[in-house]
C-alpha cells in the first residue's frame, strides 16, 4: 500500500511537469520554434541555443518545448476514440453474451493477427498523411485491447449480486450498463490507457519520422528525429533531445499505469 | 532504423568474408537498383549505370568529354545532315561471335522504334538504320538533328546481339545478356547485386584493367558510408552531404565533388492562381536566397543555380543573371497585387522537410501563406501531373549532355511533358527547341539555347535552386574511377593501386 503510490506519484509528477511545459511553452521557449536562421545552422548546444540548432537554424530547445504540445495532444486525444469504441463493444459483448458476444469477439479475432503499427501505417497510407488520419486509424484498430479488457470485466460483473439485484428491480439494460457495470470495469481500462498513451505518442512520432504525420515545419518530435538522423554523427543534438523528451514522457505515463495497477490490486 | 540497418550489417559481414578472394574486383555500393539488363527498357539511374558496362556504343567519350571512335572506327555525315555513315571495326560479343552492322542496325532500330523502348526521345529524327554491308551502317534521318552523333554514345545506344535476342527472346536476354561492353554478366541477383566479369572479347584491347566489378544495391545511406569507411567496397554512390566531411576525412577515402546534371527546382503551377501570373512567380523567386539555401542544404558543396538548365549540359549559360534575391521587391509585388496573405499549397514529397521549411519561411516572410502538405511519392506525381497544387519543389537530371532532351522535358510546353508538368507554355521556347534540334551549327544552337534560358529565367518557368554535384566516395585502393555527368562509371579504365 505504501510503495505503489510512490510510483504513481512519480509518474503523475513527471506527466504534470510535461503538462506545465506544454502550457507554458511560449514563456519557456527562447526562440520562435519555426523561425529559420541561415546564420546559425547546426550550432552545438550553448548559451545562445540550449539544445543547439538544426539544419535550418531553428532552435532545438524551443522546438522540443513546443513539441510537448503535439505529443500530449496526440497521446491524450489519440486514446479517446479507441477507448470509447472498445469499451462500448466490450461491455455490451460481455454483458449480453450469446451471439452479440460471439460477433464482437470474431471481429476482434479478425483484427488481432495484424501487427498494430502495420495496420495503422496502411490506413494512414490510404487516407493520406496527417494527424487527423492517424486518429482515424487509431479509432479503427486501437479499440481491440479496450474491448477485450472491458468484456472480461463485464463477464464477471453481470453475475455479481448488485447487477442481478438491479435487474430484479426492473432497471433497463442501458441503465445498468452505464451505472453499475461501466464504473466497476473502468479501473483496468484506465491502467491500460496509460500504457496506450505512451504507444500512441511513440507511433505518432514514428509517423512523423516517416513523413506521414504533421507537415513541416511543425515542431513535432518524430519529424525532428527524422531530420536529425542524417546528422547523428556530426550534429547529434538535433535528434537526441526530442528523443530524450519522448523517453521521459513515456516513462511518466508508464509509471502512472504501473502505479495505478499496483494500487488498485492492493486495494482490491 | 535498426531494422533497416540489420540487412546492411549482414551484407557487410558477407562482404567481409569474401573480401580476401576479391582482390581484383571493384565493388560499388549504390542506392539505385538494377532492374533490367536490357538497355532499351529503362532510363532509371541504377540501370543506366549498369548498361554502360555491358554494352559498347558506336562512339565513346574521353576524359575531356570529347567524342571518340568506339565500335565505329570512322564516320561521315552527308551535307544535308540526313545520312550518317559509320564504318565499324572488327569487334566481338562476349561469347566470341562477331559484332556486325546487322547487330548495330537491329539495336538502334530497336531503341528508336520498339514499343518497349523506355527512352526513344533521342531518336525521334531517325527514320531507319540500315546495314549497308557487314561493317557499314547508315543512319537515315527524317530531318537534321544536331545532337545525333552525341546520341550514338548515350546509355541506351548500346549494341546488343541480334542473334541472341532473336534466339532467346527479349525477356531471357534482359536477365542474362550477351555483352559487347567492357564487362559481361557473371551473376545477377536482383535487389542485391550485379556481378560483372571482364569481357575477354571487348573491342578495346587491354581493357578493362580489372578482373571484374560488383554493383551492390545498398539503399541506406548510413550503411553505404560505413561500408566505404570499413574498406568493404571501393566506391559508394551518393554520400549524404552531412556525412561527406567525415567520409572525406578518412585516410584512404576521398569524396571529390563530381559535376552532375542534377538540378533542384521549384515548380510553380502555371495554370492556377497566383502562379499563373509571371510577376507573382518572380516574387516567389526573389523571396528566395538561393545562395543561402544551397549552402544550408549541401553544407556549402552545391552551387546556387542561375539558369533553368543544368550546369553540366552543353550550351549552359554560365553568365546568365538569375533572378535576384530581393525580398523587399517580392513583397512590393504582392502588395501591389493585393495578394499579401494568399494561401499557397506546397506539396512536400518525402525527405524534403529541410527544403520545405526553408521555402515556407522565406515565402511567408514576403507575404505568402504557405501550407506544406506532406504527400508520398505516388501522390506527389498524381497531383503534379493533375495540376492539383500551387507550388512544389523537385529535382531532375538529364541523361545526355546535349540540352535538347532537357529542354523538352523541363521547358517546352508542347513537347509531351508540359514543362515538367508545370504547364509553362511559351510558343517561342517551343519553336526554339525544335529549331535548335534541327540546327547543325553548334554556334547557332548555342545562341538558341541561350535565348531559351533567358526567356525561361525571366518568365520564371521554374525557380532554379541549386546544382547538386555527385558526392561519390572512392577508396585510394583504386584509381581512374569516376562517374560522368551522364551516369557512366569509368570502370574499364579503373585499376588497383595496391
Amino acid at each position: 500500500m505504501r510503495r505503489a503510490p510512490a510510483l504513481l506519484v512519480a509518474g503523475i509528477a513527471i506527466v504534470a511537469a510535461w503538462g506545465l511545459v506544454a502550457l507554458a511553452a511560449p514563456f519557456l521557449a527562447t526562440h520562435d520554434p519555426i523561425a529559420i536562421n541561415f546564420e546559425a545552422l547546426l550550432q552545438p548546444p550553448g548559451d545562445a541555443n540550449y539544445f543547439g540548432t538544426d539544419n535550418t537554424g531553428r532552435d532545438v530547445f524551443s522546438r522540443v518545448v513546443y513539441g510537448t504540445r503535439y505529443a500530449l495532444y496526440i497521446g491524450l486525444l489519440g486514446v479517446l476514440a479507441p477507448m470509447a469504441i472498445g469499451m462500448t463493444i466490450g461491455l455490451v459483448a460481455g454483458y449480453f453474451g450469446g451471439w452479440v458476444d460471439a460477433l464482437a469477439m470474431r471481429l476482434v479475432d479478425v483484427a488481432v493477427p495484424f501487427p498494430f503499427f502495420v495496420l495503422v501505417l496502411a490506413i494512414v497510407a490510404v487516407l493520406g498523411p496527417g494527424i487527423e488520419n492517424y486518429f482515424i486509424a487509431l479509432a479503427l484498430v486501437g479499440w481491440i485491447g479496450y474491448a477485450r479488457l472491458a468484456r472480461a470485466e463485464a463477464l464477471v460483473l453481470r453475475q455479481s449480486e448488485f447487477v442481478l439485484a438491479a435487474r430484479t428491480m426492473g432497471f433497463s439494460h442501458p441503465y445498468i450498463l452505464a451505472r453499475h457495470v461501466l464504473p466497476n470495469a473502468l479501473s483496468p481500462v484506465v491502467v491500460y490507457m496509460m500504457t496506450d498513451i505512451t504507444l500512441v505518442i511513440l507511433f505518432g512520432a514514428a509517423l512523423g519520422f516517416l513523413g506521414m504525420g504533421a507537415p513541416p515545419p511543425t515542431p513535432e518530435w518524430g519529424i525532428m528525429i527524422a531530420e536529425g538522423s542524417f546528422y547523428i554523427s556530426t550534429a547529434w543534438w538535433i535528434a537526441f533531445f526530442p528523443g530524450l523528451a519522448m523517453v521521459m514522457i513515456g516513462v511518466g505515463f508508464a509509471l502512472i499505469g504501473d502505479g495505478l495497477a499496483r494500487w488498485l490490486r492492493l486495494r482490491a | 532504423m535498426e531494422r533497416l540497418q540489420l540487412p546492411a550489417a549482414i551484407t557487410a559481414a558477407v562482404l567481409l568474408a569474401s573480401a580476401a578472394t576479391a582482390q581484383d574486383i571493384v565493388r560499388i555500393a549504390s542506392p539505385n537498383p538494377v532492374t533490367t539488363l536490357d538497355p532499351i527498357r529503362s532510363a532509371a539511374a541504377g540501370n543506366i549505370e549498369a548498361f554502360g558496362q555491358l554494352y559498347a556504343r558506336l562512339l565513346r567519350r574521353d576524359e575531356t568529354g570529347a567524342l571518340q571512335p568506339a565500335l565505329a572506327e570512322s564516320w561521315a555525315v552527308s551535307d544535308d545532315g540526313l545520312t550518317y555513315t559509320f564504318e565499324l571495326r572488327a569487334a566481338k560479343f562476349s561469347d566470341g561471335s562477331p559484332l556486325t552492322a546487322e547487330d548495330v542496325a537491329f539495336s538502334l532500330n530497336r531503341v528508336a522504334k520498339d514499343p518497349e523502348s523506355a527512352y526513344p526521345a533521342a531518336y525521334a529524327a531517325l527514320s531507319e538504320v540500315v546495314a549497308v554491308d557487314a561493317d557499314t551502317v547508315e543512319l537515315r534521318l527524317e530531318y537534321p538533328a544536331g545532337p545525333m552523333l552525341d546520341y550514338m554514345e548515350i546509355f541506351n545506344a548500346g549494341i546488343v546481339s541480334k542473334a541472341d535476342v532473336d534466339a532467346r527472346g527479349a525477356d531471357a536476354f534482359a536477365a542474362s545478356p550477351l555483352s559487347s561492353g567492357p564487362f559481361m554478366v557473371q551473376e545477377w541477383r536482383p535487389n542485391d547485386r550485379l556481378i560483372l566479369a571482364a569481357n575477354p572479347n571487348y573491342w578495346r584491347e587491354g581493357y578493362p584493367l580489372v578482373a571484374g566489378a560488383e554493383l551492390i544495391e545498398v539503399s541506406d545511406s548510413n550503411a553505404r558510408a560505413s561500408m566505404i569507411l570499413a574498406g568493404e567496397v571501393e566506391a559508394v554512390r551518393a554520400v549524404p552531404y552531412a556525412q561527406v566531411a567525415e567520409v572525406d576525412a578518412a585516410d584512404d577515402v576521398a569524396v571529390p565533388l563530381e559535376p552532375s546534371t542534377v538540378i533542384y527546382v521549384v515548380l510553380p503551377n502555371h495554370t492556377k492562381p497566383p502562379f499563373d501570373d509571371a510577376d507573382v512567380r518572380r516574387a516567389a523567386a526573389m523571396a528566395l536566397d538561393r545562395q543561402a539555401i544551397a549552402k544550408a542544404i549541401s553544407l556549402g558543396m552545391a552551387k546556387a543555380a542561375n539558369s533553368t538548365l543544368p550546369e553540366a549540359l552543353a550550351f549552359y549559360a554560365a553568365d546568365l543573371e538569375g533572378q535576384p534575391y530581393d525580398p523587399a521587391a517580392a513583397r512590393a509585388i504582392l502588395e501591389e497585387k493585393g495578394l499579401v496573405g494568399t494561401e499557397i499549397v506546397m506539396l512536400a514529397p518525402p525527405d524534403s522537410a529541410q527544403l520545405m521549411t526553408l521555402l515556407k519561411a522565406q515565402w511567408d516572410a514576403v507575404g505568402f501563406m504557405t501550407k506544406a502538405e506532406p504527400v508520398d511519392t505516388g501522390l506527389w506525381w498524381d497531383r503534379l501531373v493533375g495540376g492539383d497544387y500551387n507550388i512544389t519543389a523537385s529535382w531532375w537530371y538529364n541523361e545526355t549532355m546535349d540540352p535538347d532532351l532537357a529542354a523538352r522535358w523541363a521547358l517546352c510546353g508542347s513537347c509531351g511533358n508540359n514543362s515538367y508538368y508545370t504547364n509553362y507554355n511559351n510558343p517561342r521556347v517551343d519553336e526554339l527547341t525544335e529549331a535548335a534540334l534541327r540546327e547543325l551549327d553548334p554556334e547557332k544552337r548555342g545562341a538558341m539555347y541561350r535565348e531559351i534560358q533567358e526567356i525561361t529565367v525571366s518568365e520564371v518557368s521554374q525557380v532554379p535552386l541549386w546544382y547538386a554535384p555527385f558526392t561519390n566516395a572512392y577508396s585510394s585502393r583504386i584509381e581512374g574511377l569516376r562517374l560522368t555527368p551522364a551516369l557512366q562509371w569509368t570502370l574499364e579504365e579503373t585499376r588497383f593501386t595496391k
